[in-house]
């Protein structure tokens, strides 16, 4: 120890404080840029366009009391498989042989550049590609959900009221509409992005009640489909439903009981 | 495809208590299509008043955004008048191929309109109606105008999945003109604007009291802005306590009747809540920079959604009706005036993403829900758009494009489709019912 004292009393020189203050100096900062870098916290901030599970995601629009879009189907665009006829490409015509009588220019003479034949594109059948969703680096990543999400495929299929079974004086039959209306309004409430995979094809039975006003209550799973997640959606569907619309004028009764079953599409 | 399969369980204790219904989904919805006929004309001077009340009814089934209408060019000639004439199998058939159709009969007697209308299932031979009413009212183009409003409200309501329809409800607005702005109203549709007031001043943001009953607003007069309160049951102004003085801005009312609005009385621009006659005024934030632009949960009536600058740039806030709960909504921008939708599951904000100087991006609607603060842009390139209201369903904006003089008032469906203009002027309010 008293050695080291020695050397630094002898060899005190402004280069060597120099250097001593730079190396503190680059150590002071790297602490810092390094202890931010270990200690920055990259957790999610409300807002992120992370995804995130949960029935509370998809339901941006759908939740506005609107029926779901149809989307534009793709195969309908320009794109045709009967082309219409190319027109024949444009006859090229033969220069005349020169006269011998031409003297011939010194001049260098660009070449005639002949234009080349036309021949038009033929429209070909491509199938619509699906491209990947391109964030745009412009737009701050905040929550930006789609315009319209839809909350189930929406296919259009028109609900005869071709009912199986019905005998005459029954709700139903009476009131076609009423069960039309209701199947719509518990369609556009129905998500099924919360659906596991597993759930497909399989189907969940559900009884409810509808009072005079309207409202649906007393849910019941009659019988499971097996899937946590499609027995949960189906029983939220009719919780989000505050009112299916007045029980039919002509109707007497105060109450219907309705069974219903859900089956998400493949 | 399995479709929709209905099994309609029959014979289920039939005519008494409650009946059972069997039926499932597999597969998405679709737009309703429904077909409004003509009307008949039943007496010989009722065709105009027939005009007005069949274009009428078409607007507003066009405008409920749960129909997909039939044009008229593709419907058939035939006009019935009422369920013996009608044949169904032509409007369910074809190229009109409606679920539904709305028809029946226009007479004028005695100086009485009398309308019967029917609304038919096109696909239950068997029982086909749905809805059978009979209006009949003073025989002039209003009352026309009103008996379309209120069958197309019934089919809304009907057919809709249970929401009443917005066609009797009304829109109030500022009008600017002549160097003063005054409150005026017209219906949903932007029919029959009118004035409301007439106090020769500069009259600000209208909201009408869920009972249709009083109009609360800001007007300029010797003591600053004050709010001022106008009973359209009384037809004239009725007293509204000034309180502290202050610049008064921005009421808004609760569904109980509650009167939240911004004052400076403090000094800074704070929120303030009163009861609907302006009693026990008490205020609810308590932070530097200014608070104004409340606006009431209609769903609970105890939250509060407003604009508030304590972080420099004016931002979205919510917070419980007694000041406790703030949460920040929006992340960043310049946004200005709220309106929170009927279900309380929305705000629709007007907001500038990209504020500042050189930056691109204009005021435009959006729409946040509320739990997971998602938002969707509404409007783009069509000017700078404020003061966005609810409409009681839930299903439609209505908002201001421009201000002043050159401003308009437009309308669209919640989810930014079918946007139309209605009127000139601005600060839009949709009344609650």
């Amino acid at each position: 120890m008293p050695v080291l004292e020695e050397q630094t009393d002898e060899k005190r020189s402004t280069v060597k404080e120099f250097a001593g203050s730079v190396v503190l100096h680059v150590l002071v900062l790297g602490g810092l840029f390094g202890s931010a870098y270990l200690f920055h916290h990259d957790g999610e901030k409300w807002g992120d366009s992370a995804e995130q599970a949960g029935a509370v995601q998809a339901t941006m629009v759908s939740s506005i009391p609107l029926p779901p879009k149809v989307q534009p189907k793709e195969d309908s665009v320009l794109a045709s498989e009967t082309p219409s006829v190319a027109p024949p490409p444009p006859v090229v015509k033969a220069e005349p042989p020169p006269r011998p009588t031409d003297v011939p220019v010194v001049v260098k003479k660009p070449e005639k550049k002949t234009p080349p034949p036309k021949i038009a594109d033929k429209p070909t059948y491509t199938p619509p590609r699906v491209q990947p969703q391109r964030t745009d680096p412009q737009r701050a990543a905040s929550g930006q959900t789609g315009g319209v999400r839809i909350a189930m495929q929406a296919i259009q299929n028109r609900i005869g009221t071709s009912a199986i079974n019905v005998t005459d004086q029954s709700f139903g039959d009476r009131f076609g509409y009423y069960v039309r209306q209701m199947n719509q309004r518990i369609s556009q409430q129905w998500y099924t992005q919360t659906l596991d995979s597993g759930a497909q094809g399989r189907r969940v039975y559900l009884t409810f009640r509808i009072d005079r006003d309207g409202t649906p209550n007393t849910v019941k799973i009659v019988q499971s489909s097996g899937d946590q997640t499609l027995d949960s959606s189906a029983v939220r569907a009719l919780e989000r439903i505050d009112s299916l619309g007045p029980l039919p004028e002509g109707y007497n009764g105060s109450y219907i009981n309705v069974q219903y079953y859900f089956e998400p599409s493949q | 495809m399995a479709g929709l399969a209905l099994i309609v369980c029959g014979g289920c204790a039939a005519g008494h208590g409650q009946d059972t219904v069997f039926t499932g989904t597999n597969k998405g919805a679709d737009r309703i299509r429904i077909a409004p006929a003509n009307f008949h004309a039943d007496s010989p001077d009722a065709a105009a008043l027939k005009g007005t009340f069949d274009a009428v009814l078409e607007s507003d089934l066009k405008n409920a955004g749960v129909f997909d209408v039939v044009s008229k060019s593709m419907e058939p000639q035939a006009e019935p008048s009422s369920p013996k004439d009608i044949r169904l199998p032509e409007w369910g058939g074809g190229n009109t191929n409606a679920a539904y159709v709305a028809f029946g009969g226009f007479g004028v007697a005695g100086g009485r309109a009398v309308v019967n209308a029917w609304v038919f299932d096109t696909h239950n031979a068997q029982f086909p109606q749905v809805i059978g009413k009979q209006y009949t009212d003073a025989a002039n183009d209003e009352t026309a105008r009103q008996m379309a409003h209120r069958f197309a409200d019934e089919i809304i309501l009907r057919l809709g999945g249970g929401i009443p329809g917005i066609a009797e409800t009304k829109i109030y607005y500022v009008h600017a003109g002549g160097g003063t702005k005054e409150i005026w109203a017209m219906d949903y549709d932007g029919a029959n604007p009118h004035a409301v007031t007439h106090l020769g001043t500069i009259a600000l943001s209208p909201r009408v009291s869920p009972d249709n009953s009083r109009i609360a607003f800001s007007a300029l007069g010797n003591d600053g802005f004050q709010i001022r309160v106008f009973s359209l049951l009384l037809n004239r102004m009725v007293n509204f306590p000034s309180g502290g003085g202050g610049t008064n801005l921005t009421p808004a009312w609760s569904t109980n009747g509650q009167l939240a609005w911004s004052s400076s009385r403090s000094g800074d621009p704070e929120i303030y809540v009163a009861d609907g006659n302006g009693n026990g005024p008490h205020r609810v934030t308590s932070s530097r920079g200014p608070d104004v632009s409340p606006s009431w949960n209609p769903k609970t009536g105890s939250q509060i959604a407003w604009i508030s600058g304590r972080t420099s740039l004016p931002q979205l806030y919510i917070m419980d009706a007694d000041g406790a709960g703030v949460q920040r909504m929006t992340d960043g921008g310049y946004a200005t005036s709220v309106s929170w939708s009927p279900n309380g599951q929305f705000l629709a904000f007007a907001w500038n993403r990209k504020y500042g100087p050189g930056a691109p991006g204009g005021q435009d609607i959006y729409v946040m829900e509320v739990a997971s603060k998602k938002w969707i842009q509404l409007t783009n390139g069509m000017g700078q758009c404020d003061f966005p209201t609810w409409s009681p369903d839930g299903r439609h904006i209505a908002f201001a494009v421009g201000s002043g003089p050159r401003g308009q008032v437009w309308s669209m469906l919640a989810d930014g489709t079918s946007k139309h203009k209605l009127v000139a002027g601005d600060m839009p309010n949709w009344s609650f019912r």
